[in-house]
């Protein structure tokens, strides 16, 4: 059986395709139609995972959308109404969109994919996080915990998945909160007082955290009350995101923290200014750490599991990840890659090949599941547009000079296999450099990211060589570091060596390399280790700042014609700078 | 050979005075021209991948890096005039891709590339003598070389694609290429008016919505406050989507 999953009209909108039970592709949008957090209908997405899975639309059995509409639309009118009369400019602009066109939403998939509306179907935004988590994960029984902003009515939900004696799997929402209590609002609305941008800057908020001490907990416990187990009220005073579009957050905010930052004004670290937003900072941080830990134990309590699965747009906070890991009392904790709204995509998909009978698929997830350009192709290409290149016929020979110019001191462009699924690039779309040198991270910066300071660089380390540099604690982040999903301190070892990835407060998000990753990615860092006896690299996104990460080699080679990258390495080609 | 009238600039030229007056102004047209270009690098980027034909694949691959280059000196140069309208503006202006090469198949995409690298490269020869003027108000010297760096490599644009259409005008497709211009004309025109009639339905509907809300729903929005439940904690659910029904409801 053969199911389209889709996500979309939000933000992060993507594909996957599921074939009888296996994951074949799963693409956002935003990688190919190079639009930063598309959200248009992912229809390139959709027609580039039928392209990988060599089927056209009329081979697939259902196509599912990864929320149930008339719900979501159901809580924007009463929070609308609610609000009545303030909020008379989301009321318009939302029924406009609803009612032109949200509200008739299987037409519209199935007129613009081009298949017929009995075909289409309905997840719910929760269950299709949920199934991300746990049906790609090792586990046979789980908690599974999503906390994200808002999906239909749900903020946060804990779900159990079980496995019968005939082998198939019940994955069923057994409790939940919903909005306005949400974590990812909260977050997401100090995101935009502190002058970031709304689902986009969250990381930010998350590097400038490791800079404060979480002073403004008191004040922050005003506008957000956290119980014991998890339950999170929030105090609508405090907020403008249920009667706006445009503002998160009300007066009455700034007027207890101090004013919002201009989006303008530069963050100065060394100014009275500067450590207060820091400080703010680091209280949302605690906050929210502390509530997914007090939420993933209720988990634990209400479903008696010793495994834990983690989805949501919250779970791509990577410090509050690594303290579930510690303090939840689970055995394991495994988080979705593409833990956003993007994977709901794969859920959606997942949760009905489960659903209709098809056998879950036990092999491990590759987080590369976009399309792959095979060697010739990039060599044609190349030849064609006379971009001068070295080919290399075989992959010693590649990672040997690779590692050799890194080992120099270069900064390169690595384009290997499919694109990779979620946020985090993970050596098929990256840039690398030398984790050692100290200046590293700023030339990285000068050079192509031209990122704020205080958002660290992530390593990439072979897994057998990771213990060394990072406090990994046995296995206890092994369902998170693959994916680069656990920010954890570095040993001395680590902080000696490795400057260049060392946050402020002696941390790093490290992805930890094995067999799940591309084959040339792990023999580069093989080949790294032999030159330098540091199996680790400086590992971060291809592509310049405000624009997606690239998909294809053009888009490689665009974006090194325009950054000062030393070399760029599609498949077994290189591209010098001085030669290109 | 194509022969065409070249429209006057003249209101180009009145124009330029009044759209970029002030340094936000600047810095905001800049914006738009960094979209406008980032635009058309990813179509003639994908262009380049799409296309079989060696020599056109590498033409625009070119152009595609061009207009990249371009799109990015725009957004530096705005933000140099005024650093606070671009953060403010950032990623508001976003480029779009429109798959012009697959959409209009190859000769009309040339005809389009012509037509609007014909198009650009006026604006920017305007603009370009705009910001040299002597006269101290809009005289800006970094602007005025920025345009006129951009201006020549707009210049190849034109002319490259110009040889395209004149090449297959000498195989004996000259009606073929007239037709795709006349297509392009006129396609070109529809757009514009379509966008044209948008805003105005937009506001209709809008003042329509508005009246409704105030009007009408006090009743109901009293009704949602009274049936609002609290929201806070863990409410106890049992939701499993495990048949097709399940699959196939809305709500
Ligand atoms: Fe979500
Ligand atoms: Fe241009
Ligand atoms: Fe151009």
């Amino acid at each position: 059986m053969r199911i389209l999953g889709i996500s979309a009209l939000f933000h992060d909108s993507a594909a996957a395709l599921v074939d009888g039970g296996r994951v074949v592709a799963a693409v956002q949008e935003e990688r190919l139609s190079r639009k930063k957090n598309d959200a248009r209908l992912p229809l390139e997405a959709a027609r580039e995972c039928l392209a990988q899975g060599g089927l056209e639309l009329a081979d697939v059995d259902w196509v599912v959308f990864y929320e149930k509409p008339i719900a979501k639309f159901d809580r924007i009118l009463q929070t609308s109404l609610g609000a009545w009369p303030r909020g008379i400019l989301r009321f318009t602009r939302a029924m406009r969109t609803w009612l032109g066109d949200r509200l008739w939403l299987e037409g519209r998939l199935a007129r613009e994919l081009g298949t017929s509306a009995d075909r289409i179907l309905f997840s719910d935004h929760h269950l299709s996080h949920a199934a991300s988590a746990f049906f790609p994960s090792p586990l046979e029984r789980a908690a599974v915990l999503t906390v994200d902003g808002v999906g239909e009515w749900t903020t946060s939900a804990i779900h159990h998945a079980t496995t019968g004696d005939d082998g198939r799997a019940r994955l069923a929402t057994v409790a939940r909160q919903r909005f306005p209590g949400s974590m990812g609002l909260l977050y997401s609305a100090i995101t935009a007082y502190l002058g970031f941008e709304v689902n986009v800057g969250e990381y930010m908020v998350m590097g400038l955290a490791a800079y404060g001490e979480p002073r403004f907990l008191p004040e922050l416990s005003r506008v957000a009350r956290l119980g014991p187990a998890g339950e999170l009220a929030l105090d609508m005073r405090y907020f403008a995101f249920h009667r706006s579009d445009a503002q998160s957050f009300s007066p009455r905010l700034e007027a207890l923290l101090g004013p919002a930052r201009d989006p303008a004004t530069p963050i100065d670290l060394d100014t009275a200014e500067g450590r207060r937003l820091a400080d703010v900072a680091a209280s949302v941080q605690r906050l929210c750490e502390d509530y997914l830990v007090a939420a993933a134990r209720e988990a634990r309590r209400v479903t008696g599991e010793a495994d834990l699965c983690l989805a949501g747009g919250v779970a791509l906070n990577c410090v509050a990840n690594a303290r579930v890991a510690r303090e939840a009392g689970f055995d394991r904790v495994v988080v979705h890659p593409a833990a956003g709204d993007a994977g709901g995509a794969l859920g959606a998909a997942l949760l009905v090949a489960n659903a209709l009978g098809e056998p879950r698929d036990r092999a491990t997830l590759s987080p590369q599941l976009g399309r792959a350009w095979a060697d010739e192709e990039v060599r044609g290409f190349l030849r064609d547009v006379r971009v001068r290149h070295t080919a290399f016929d075989d992959d010693d020979a590649l990672v040997t000079e690779v590692a050799r110019r890194l080992a120099r001191g270069e900064v390169g462009g690595w384009f290997q296999g499919g694109s990779e699924w979620g946020p985090r690039a993970l050596g098929g779309r990256s840039i690398l450099a030398d984790a050692r040198d100290p200046g590293m991270a700023d030339r990285v910066n000068a050079r192509v990211k031209y990122r704020e300071p205080f958002r660290p660089f992530a390593p990439a380390a072979l897994a057998d060589d990771a213990h060394r540099f990072f406090a990994l604690d046995g296995g206890r982040y092994e369902g998170l570091t693959p994916h680069m999903l656990a920010v954890v301190p570095l040993t001395d070892a680590g902080r000696a060596e490795l400057p260049a990835v060392c946050h402020a407060d002696g941390t790093a998000r490290v992805q930890t390399v094995d067999s799940r990753h591309h084959p040339r990615f792990r023999a580069l860092l093989e080949a790294f280790r032999a030159e330098t006896g540091v199996g680790v690299l400086l590992n971060t996104s291809l592509n310049l700042k405000g624009e997606p990460i690239c998909g294809s080699p053009v888009d490689a080679l665009a974006t090194f014609d325009r950054s000062d990258l030393d070399f760029l390495v599609v498949e077994r080609c290189l591209v010098d700078k001085r030669a290109a | 050979m194509i022969t065409t009238t070249s429209d006057a600039p003249l209101l180009l030229r009145l124009a330029a005075p009044l759209a970029w007056r002030s340094d936000r102004a600047i810095a905001q047209k800049l914006m738009g021209f960094a979209a406008t270009e980032q635009g058309s690098a990813l179509d003639m980027l994908r262009a380049a991948e799409r296309e079989a034909d060696p020599r056109l694949r590498r033409l625009f691959f070119k152009h595609g890096r061009d207009e990249a280059r371009h799109a990015m000196r725009f957004r530096e140069a705005a933000r140099r005039v005024d650093p606070r309208a671009v953060a403010r503006a950032s990623e508001a202006a976003r480029a779009e891709r429109q798959d012009l090469h697959e959409r209009l198949g190859l000769m009309r995409f040339v005809a389009f590339v012509w037509l609007s690298e014909r198009r650009a490269a006026k604006q920017f020869e305007v603009l370009a003598a705009h910001f040299a003027r002597p006269a101290a108000a809009g005289s800006r010297a970094e602007l005025a070389r920025l345009f006129a760096d951009i201006v020549k490599d707009e210049r190849f644009h034109v002319s490259y694609s110009r040889a395209i259409l004149d090449a297959w005008c000498a195989d004996g497709r000259e009606r073929e290429v007239r037709r795709a211009l006349r297509a392009v004309r006129v396609h070109g025109a529809w757009s514009a008016w379509r966008r044209a009639g948008r805003p105005f339905g937009t506001v209709l509907s809008g003042l329509v919505l508005g009246v409704v809300f105030v009007a009408a729903m006090p009743l109901f929005a009293l009704v949602a406050r009274l049936t609002r439940r609290p929201a806070a904690g863990w409410e106890p659910v049992r939701t499993e989507l495990a048949s097709l029904d399940d699959l196939r409801r809305q709500f």
